[in-house]
């Protein structure tokens, strides 16, 4: 909780100061590009009008169905690869090859493979968040302490209990925050896979706007998504506050 | 009872096969503890694991005699207790559910007896006003009482003891081992127990085997008359620490 009121206060204070630059940079460069703050918040009525919560609700659910399959995919894989050195000696390679790829630039691949609707927009931010929690499960698991198998083997644990009971409480934090991470890189990529194939989203929103050179409009939905980026993030801590209250009670 | 019989452990590398205990055997009578004591990388803890069930072994069997009737000692079919060096809680369980993980794991079914057994050895050691507690919010002492009381409510065929009070400072080392031996009194249950102290081997084993440097190979064995002595002055109780501290030196490897 008080983590959360910290970072509610970061989000107001960094409010603050963007608000301020932007005012400050409409009146110094004079162009219609950089409209003036106050203008845009007086617009916020036409929000309604566009009726931006459908536009919200297909964002989010593009990001939770990506956010969802990687961790269905990522979760094993990493896991697998934590326990088997063989696994590892022949994904490893894979992963650390592929991790720097720019996942964007495999948007045509996505598309003919997933068409051009959800299929491909879902597909591009799986493969943004899945290395992240790949390589993160990954790591957790080597750091778990093996006297944590000790204790549980000697007591008769199954595979699946010693995962229930060792490796997934023990990699959770890391998951955590590998996910917030990616999260903010997925919320960032809604601009482009979004910008195809839909009429609906915060994506199009923006880029629609741009297009129809609205810029008011445009900076609404900006502002809209830094809202949504930070409820979601503010969700993750949240929920990481209640599953990790083990590695709070540490720091503490 | 416990019977070892040639017991060989090992890893291997790329180029070899690299043995950290060969052919060790030795018998334990129910109802007794061994306490094993030996300089480190001596395979103690090897041992341990195997016994434990998870360091594998590559030849040898550990049996369980249960009223005569041999059984491969298994962490399947028999009930293994162990406290190891840094204890070993779970630090995403409260000191409750690390308590009580041994029976989760085993589906064993918690009667109302049960329950009052586990509570009785909550209050002996203590924890009562700890359970909620999650590990990092426990000093060394309860933390280590936590992994006692653990070990216990499992009523264990086996307890695996790997230096469980080394962690501790030297006044809350000594409680701790009264404690423990008596909870043990009352459920005496076949117990390894691996140290470095003369004085603690002394004082919590039945017998005392000291273990050499090489390949767990075992230097000495001998009856301890002073198990549970918490302050013996007999000449026979400095005559035995002084024959188990000459076989501890490590110029034993000369005469190998």
């Amino acid at each position: 909780m008080k983590r959360l009121r910290k970072r509610c206060r970061t989000f107001l204070e960094g409010f603050l100061l963007i608000n301020l630059i932007w005012l400050t940079a409409h009146f110094l460069f004079h162009i219609t590009v950089i409209p003036n703050p106050i203008d845009v918040y007086r617009n916020s009525g036409t929000l309604i009008a566009d009726r931006i919560g459908i536009h919200i609700l297909y964002s989010l659910w593009r990001i939770a169905a990506g956010l969802a399959l990687s961790l269905l995919v990522g979760v094993p894989v990493g896991m697998l690869m934590g326990y088997s050195v063989r696994a590892n000696r022949i994904l490893y390679p894979l992963i650390y090859f592929s991790y720097p790829i720019p996942k964007t630039a495999l948007l045509p691949v996505a598309m003919l493979l997933w068409g051009m609707r959800d299929g491909s927009k879902i597909a591009i931010i799986f493969l943004i968040i899945v290395f992240q929690v790949i390589v993160s499960v990954r790591d957790g698991i080597g750091q778990i302490d093996p006297v944590m198998y000790l204790v549980t083997v000697s007591a008769g644990a199954t595979r699946a209990q010693i995962v229930r009971h060792v490796a997934l409480p023990a990699i959770l934090p890391e998951l955590l925050t590998s996910v917030r991470i990616s999260l903010g890189t997925a919320l960032s990529i809604l601009f482009f896979v979004e910008g195809y194939g839909t009429k609906y989203g915060m994506g199009y929103y923006i880029l629609d706007a741009w297009s129809r050179i609205d810029y008011t409009g445009m900076y609404l939905g900006i502002l809209v998504i830094s809202v949504i980026g930070f409820a979601l993030l503010a969700g993750v801590d949240l929920l990481s506050d209640r599953l990790c209250v083990w590695s709070r009670k540490q720091q503490e | 009872m416990l019977s070892v019989d040639r017991l060989c452990v090992g890893y291997r590398t790329k180029k070899a096969n690299i043995p950290v205990v060969r052919d060790l055997s030795f018998c334990m009578e129910s109802e007794r503890v061994l306490a094993i004591l030996g300089p480190s990388g001596c395979g103690k803890s090897t041992l341990i694991g195997s016994l434990a069930g998870t360091v594998p072994i590559k030849s040898g069997t550990m049996t369980v005699f249960e009223n005569g009737n041999p059984e491969p000692l298994s962490p399947k079919t028999h009930r293994i207790g162990v406290i190891p060096q840094n204890l070993g809680l779970l630090p995403w369980k409260t000191v409750r559910d690390n308590c009580l993980l041994p029976l989760r794991l085993r589906r064993e079914p918690v009667t109302e007896e049960r329950r009052k057994e586990i509570r009785e050895i909550w209050q002996a050691l203590d924890l009562m006003p700890l359970l909620d507690r999650y590990p990092t919010q426990l000093s060394g002492g309860q933390a280590q009482r936590a992994a006692v009381a653990r070990a216990f409510i499992l009523r264990p065929d086996l307890l695996l003891m790997d230096e469980p009070f080394s962690a501790l400072d030297e006044i809350t080392r000594q409680d701790a081992r009264e404690l423990f031996l008596s909870l043990w009194k009352r459920r005496p249950a076949v117990a390894i127990l691996v140290t470095h102290s003369i004085e603690e081997a002394l004082y919590l084993g039945h017998s005392v085997f000291v273990m050499g440097k090489r390949e767990g190979k075992i230097l000495l064995k001998t009856e301890n008359p002073f198990f549970g002595v918490s302050d013996p002055r007999q000449p026979e109780y400095r005559q035995i620490r002084r024959l188990l501290r000459g076989r501890l030196r490590p110029d034993e490897e000369e005469d190998e």
